[in-house]
């Protein structure tokens, strides 16, 4: 999206404009769902994270201040809210199957690689549920977001620094998680989502080396 | 085999970012080349980064804009019904007090000169008297122009009725209007 014509959205958005503010929702209802999703790991959920997220953008738009990146603002109402909606949420959630229709086309995806993409969305949710909130972010906003750790400092009121040390973490995290489901240190019966992490693990890292470079979101 | 170096580990999630200098990169690729523990370690964590390049997005629910633009205009709707209400409410009050101050001073005025408050509701009176025989009279001659008083009072009442018909309805549609906005 352009950043002129976007900005004159805002502009009409602040003055009242709801049809601006329309074209506000449809263009960043992508990331901002995608967001909730990954930080919240189930579909309905994210549905009503999203909905929040922008009525929440729709009330403060008079402080928005335009110096700043409106994606970068709007990301960071989102991930705020997620956070809060985390720690408000009691016991543990089921996961859900996604329908293969709601995955968005990927051009280097061939049609009967659907299942394969189903089962790959299976491993990250299960890897992203086992990491710490303020890790999970990172990785969401450096992955599906492809920012840079300036705007990630910006979206998580932290510094660049922080940032740098949060990423690195985080993947130490994932790896020591999935080498620990690896050496079976839990019996299966137990720990059945672990165990079937681990089978998976190894080939996970092996397969995710030969997948392409990505693309931003 | 040892423990890959913790710094060389910070380094790697760098690299993995684009964010080291060409320089650094070598230094990095050098190290790498003779350290097979830090060697494992940078692939394990291109293994971790890969799992998370090129991610699978999902389409957000068809009707999910939608959505969030009806929750606002029911929103932007209850909060013009509550303005108008705020305003409504204080016009009424600021006129209560306007008309309580004279009425308060009418009345002590009424209670202090008991003939003055006479002579008031006497004018009052004729006033009245004066309204009641021009409506006879308009009705004499309405009867006598047209023969039947009654269609013509009829006529006037069906005239004032519609146009207050009217002026209700445009009055509804400038509502909306702005409700609308």
């Amino acid at each position: 999206m352009g950043g002129d014509q976007e900005l004159v959205w805002v502009v009409k958005a602040q003055q009242g404009d709801q049809e601006a503010f329309a074209r506000l929702v449809e263009a960043y209802q992508v990331p901002v769902y995608n967001l909730a999703y990954r930080m919240l790991g189930v579909a309905t959920e994210a549905e009503d994270a999203t909905q929040e997220t922008f009525l929440r953008v729709y009330t403060r738009l008079k402080t928005y201040d335009p110096s700043r990146k409106f994606s970068s603002w709007i990301l960071s109402i989102a991930s705020h809210y997620c956070v809060d909606r985390l720690r408000r949420r009691r016991g543990a959630v089921s996961m859900e199957e996604v329908e293969s229709w709601r995955w968005m086309a990927d051009e280097g995806l061939a049609p009967e690689d659907k299942a394969l993409q189903r089962e790959r969305d299976r491993s990250i949710r299960e890897v992203l549920a086992t990491l710490p909130e303020p890790y999970r972010l990172v990785i969401i906003l450096r992955y599906w977001h492809n920012l840079s750790y300036e705007e990630i400092a910006e979206i998580t009121d932290s510094t660049e620094s922080a940032v740098k040390s949060r990423l690195h973490r985080a993947r130490q995290a994932v790896l020591e998680g999935l080498n620990h489901a690896l050496e079976g240190q839990h019996p299966l019966e137990e720990r059945k989502e672990e165990a079937s992490l681990a089978q998976r693990g190894r080939a996970l890292l092996q397969a995710s080396l030969r997948r392409p470079r990505r693309e931003p979101l | 085999m040892n423990r890959p170096h913790e710094e060389i580990s910070q380094q790697i999630s760098l690299a993995l970012d684009g964010a080291l200098s060409l320089e650094e990169e070598r230094q990095l690729r050098a190290h790498l080349q003779e350290c097979p523990a830090c060697a494992t370690l940078w692939e394990e964590m291109r293994g971790v980064s890969g799992l998370f390049e090129r991610p699978p997005l999902l389409a957000p629910p068809p009707l999910l804009a939608a959505r969030v633009m009806r929750r606002i205009e029911r929103r932007e709707r209850w909060r013009a019904w509550m303005r108008r209400l705020a305003v409504s409410l204080l016009v009424l009050i600021l006129l209560a007090m306007v008309l309580a101050i004279p009425l308060m001073g009418l009345s002590t005025l009424a209670v202090n000169h008991p003939a003055l408050s006479q002579a008031v509701f006497r004018a009052l009176v004729r006033a009245a008297e004066i309204a009641q025989a021009l409506w006879l009279g308009l009705g004499i001659l309405a009867r006598a122009f047209l023969g039947r008083g009654e269609w013509l009072i009829l006529a006037v009442w069906l005239v004032l009725a519609v146009a207050a018909g009217v002026g209700w309805m445009r009055l509804l549609r400038r509502a909306r209007r702005i409700v609308a906005r």
